[in-house]
């Protein structure tokens, strides 16, 4: 079994819930105390997946940086996103602002790590809207069609919906 | 107060006859108030009344005179108003509420001077008041205390913040005890925030006090940091003249600082906690070394603070490098490359060989495993060995090697130890060889002869001496040794020590008596010797007999037999062979007398050969011609030796030597027909007495 350790980062614009996702992610529990302190929080995760690239069993370590959501403030240091292998873009369904801030946060991170690097959206807080209202918004937003894009997904850090699958996803994704 | 009337509707003192009871009091105080303050029976009273005492006219009148007129009228109306209400009063808290005010007015009125007691009595009713009411309807008691309490306790506190403090002061000991039970971080969460501001705030307001509280804390750490400097200050001021000393005094001229400084920096250890390097974009740890003996650091964790750390200085403070971050007593130093940085994380202040050491690794490792680190993807699997092998070095930096600083002197003790070990040993290890060689000739010399190969003689060589030792059998073998070792030890200007031992061996007896056998079979081969020897081997004895041809050769003779092993005693009855004396001294018939004519020739020449021959005896031996008779015979023939003998004597021959003999039988060298006259003669027989010699 071979030991790896990668660095994601998740961006997004401030409170969609980037924290949250990862708190529900690393510690499989909900808290709403946002962070928005130092501007970057780290947190570890292991994952054991089965790689088909390399024909063996994976321990993947997960360093996740959660990086301080963009304010009219302020945006997001580049530098932060260096060397990460893939990204969690995370946008607020009840906020349309937030979705429509992805094209930016994605291509952000494309021109601080253009090669080898995935991405994958999360509209989170989707326990507060009807399904069929979900599908909706998700379908207009500017990343519907975008190919950069691994996968979205309809998150709920409140229920823990999808939470977990798209970070596995997202494992799979980078060790091929 | 348990006997105070309860307030319910099926009571026996109605709130009318309340108010009876309080007119009662108004009556009686009036008519007591000149009497002495002192009085303990208007507390009875005041209290008896309350418990349903009536009031009687006279003091109702009293009363009317009385400055609390205007109280009896208010409570008399009261009264009235309450008589003429049909309906009951159920309501005793409206009552006492009516009531409150009269009873402060009595109370600040009548008995300003006699406070104490009134407490004393009114307190506990009060307090029963509350109790039966808070029973009742907890709620709105709750609610009518609540508006006042807040203004009590402000009032209570400005008047006697002592008091309100020692009251409160177990309470909240037991209420924290209590919160901290149902709910184990609520106070710490409640406080925490609050005690640092609250420290800061005191900090500000009064400095000196809270240094005063945290001394004893602070000074108690400092004191004992200090104790353990200064003793090893005092450890390495001791020193200050050894080798150390010494050195510290050079390299404190070198660099330009005080030694004391130099002390110091010696003084203040440091330790090398943990060595990160880290990919200088993703934070990934490429490789790391910690102290096993401690709590683990998360190193990924870690790594990615304090990357991004460095990434926020880089971005915030244009492109400026982020050197160390110092937290408590320890730093974390950071030296930067292309793709990688390192991190070490040092508890204490790290001394410049250190820093420099930690630049050196970095810059070969860099050099060395450039390539691999470039490619780092997560996976520590591509990184060599060697990289950890180097980060380790940091590790073992510590402050034992801070003692070490001067190398050279370790290499000139070693060398001086070395030489004072070495050399002694090598003196030994020369001299021993030299003396091996020695010996080794000696044991050659010694196998070489072949009398001595088959006996153990051990030579050895020990202060200027060849000393041998070993057993030999007899002295003779001992001897032979002796001259061969001799020459060895001349030769190499050595002394000679003999430690062998002639041991002497029970000789083989039938080997001694061949032996006595053969040396008598080579003496006989000899001209003029005729020898024969018997040997006893229960005394060990030889006795040798025979002729030898001159008295001298018996010793050596003697000797020979001597010198064969187990021969002890020689007994020698070796005979030399004797001149003869041919010379015959003839007698008349019948005489015994000398003829004359022969003392001069015959009886001088006899003399003259004892002369030459002192060792030899004469034995004299006169005969008589056998006619006649025997015993005359006999008689001349002695006469005539003795006549013979005396004249020898005469002419200064021992008489020892002298042996006189006669015979009456005819001389045995005469033939039967030879004439009787010449048997009328002395002759003559040489000899030497037997010798035995040991």
């Amino acid at each position: 079994m071979s030991n790896i350790s990668q660095k994601i980062c998740t961006i997004g614009d401030f409170a969609v819930g980037k924290t949250s996702l990862i708190r529900r992610f690393v510690e499989s529990k909900f808290s709403d105390n946002y962070l928005s302190t130092v501007g970057v929080k780290i947190s570890r995760k292991i994952i054991d997946l089965y790689s088909d690239k390399s024909k063996k069993q994976i321990k993947l370590q997960f360093l996740i940086w959660d990086i301080e959501g963009k304010t009219k403030f302020k945006g997001i240091a580049p530098s932060y996103l260096q060397g990460a292998k893939g990204a969690i873009i995370v946008a607020d369904v009840t906020r349309q602002e937030t979705i429509s801030n992805l094209p930016e946060h994605i291509d952000l991170f494309f021109s601080v790590n253009p090669k080898n690097t995935k991405i994958i959206v999360a509209f989170n807080k989707s326990d507060t809207l009807e399904p069929e209202k979900l599908i909706h918004i998700i379908e207009k937003s500017p990343v519907a069609k975008d190919e950069r894009i691994i996968a979205t997904y309809t998150t709920s850090a409140k229920t823990g919906k999808n939470v977990d699958d798209m970070f596995d996803k997202l494992a799979e994704n980078i060790i091929g | 107060m348990n006997d105070f009337p309860e307030k319910t509707a099926d009571s026996q003192y109605p709130p009318l006859e309340k108010l009876d009871t309080l007119l009662d009091i108004l009556v009686e105080l009036t008519t007591t108030e000149e009497q002495e303050l002192s009085d303990r029976n208007n507390d009875e009273k005041v209290l008896n009344l309350f418990k349903g005492d009536r009031i009687q006219d006279s003091q109702m009148n009293n009363l009317h005179e009385s400055p609390l007129s205007d109280l009896y009228k208010l409570v008399n109306n009261l009264r009235e108003r309450q008589l003429h209400s049909e309906k009951k009063i159920n309501d005793s808290l409206d009552t006492i509420n009516d009531l409150l005010p009269l009873i402060k007015e009595l109370i600040n009125i009548k008995y300003e001077n006699q406070r104490e007691s009134i407490v004393k009595t009114i307190v506990p009713v009060i307090d029963e008041i509350i109790k039966k009411k808070a029973s009742q309807d907890i709620q709105k008691m709750g609610s009518v205390m609540a508006s006042i309490l807040p203004k009590a306790i402000e009032q209570e506190i400005e008047i006697s913040p002592g008091e309100i403090a020692k009251a409160l002061a177990p309470e909240i000991a037991h209420s924290i005890q209590e919160q901290i039970k149902i709910d184990k971080d609520s106070i710490s969460r409640t406080i925490g925030p609050e005690m640092g501001k609250a420290i800061k705030a005191q900090i500000e307001l009064e400095k000196d006090s809270m240094v005063d509280a945290l001394y004893p804390v602070i000074g108690d750490t400092i004191s004992k940091y200090m104790t353990e400097v200064i003793s090893s200050i005092n450890h390495k001021v001791e020193n200050a003249l050894s080798l150390n000393g010494i050195q510290r005094k050079i390299q404190a001229k070198i660099q330009g600082v005080t030694e004391a400084e130099l002390i110091l920096a010696e003084t203040i250890n440091f330790e090398v906690k943990a060595v990160f390097l880290i990919d200088k974009t993703s934070g990934l740890i490429i490789e790391e070394v910690q102290i096993t003996s401690q709590p683990q650091l998360e190193s990924e964790m870690l790594g990615g603070m304090l990357t991004a750390i460095r990434s926020f200085v880089n971005d915030c403070i244009e492109k400026s490098e982020l050197n160390q971050i110092e937290y408590g007593n320890s730093k974390i130093i950071l030296e930067v490359a292309g793709y990688c940085y390192l991190a070490v994380i040092i508890k204490g202040e790290p001394s410049q060989k250190l820093l420099q050491e930690i630049r050196d690794i970095f810059s070969k490792i860099i050099l060395r495993y450039g390539k691999q680190i470039r490619n780092f993807d997560g996976d520590r699997a591509i990184i060599p060995g060697r990289v950890r092998g180097e980060l380790e070095k940091l590790i073992q930096t510590d402050i034992n090697k801070k003692t070490s600083k001067f190398p050279t002197t370790i290499v000139a003790v070693s060398i001086a130890l070395t030489s004072a070990i070495a050399l002694p040993l090598a003196y030994f290890y020369w001299r021993d060889s030299i003396n091996n060689k020695i010996e080794s000739n000696a044991a050659v010399a010694i196998e070489a002869t072949p009398e001595l190969s088959i006996y153990r003689l051990v030579p050895r060589v020990r202060d200027g001496k060849l000393i041998v030792s070993g057993k030999v059998p007899n002295d003779h073998s001992r001897q032979q040794a002796i001259t061969i070792l001799q020459n060895i030890a001349l030769e190499k200007n050595l002394s000679l020590e003999n430690q062998i031992i002639a041991v002497q061996l029970p000789p083989d007896l039938t080997v001694t008596e061949r032996e006595v056998q053969t040396i008598s079979s080579i003496f006989n081969l000899q001209q003029g010797l005729k020898i024969q020897s018997e040997f006893d081997k229960q005394t060990q004895t030889v006795t040798i007999k025979g002729n030898v041809d001159n008295d001298n050769s018996i010793p050596q003779i003697i000797s020979v037999y001597k010198q064969i092993p187990g021969v002890n005693i020689v007994v020698s009855n070796l005979q030399v062979n004797l001149p003869t004396i041919n010379t015959r001294i003839y007698f008349n018939l019948g005489s015994a007398e000398i003829i004359y004519r022969d003392f001069d020739t015959k009886i001088k020449s006899i003399k003259e050969f004892l002369d030459r021959y002192p060792k030899l005896h004469l034995r004299i031996i006169g005969h008589g011609d056998g006619e006649g008779k025997v015993n005359y015979n006999q008689k001349l023939a002695i006469e005539r030796a003795i006549a013979v003998g005396n004249a020898l004597k005469n002419f200064g021959i021992n008489s020892t030597r002298l042996h006189i003999s006669g015979s009456s039988k005819t001389h045995r060298y005469l033939f039967q027909n030879q004439p009787l006259w010449l048997n009328r003669s002395v002759y003559f027989e040489t000899f030497i007495p037997s010798t035995i010699i040991e």
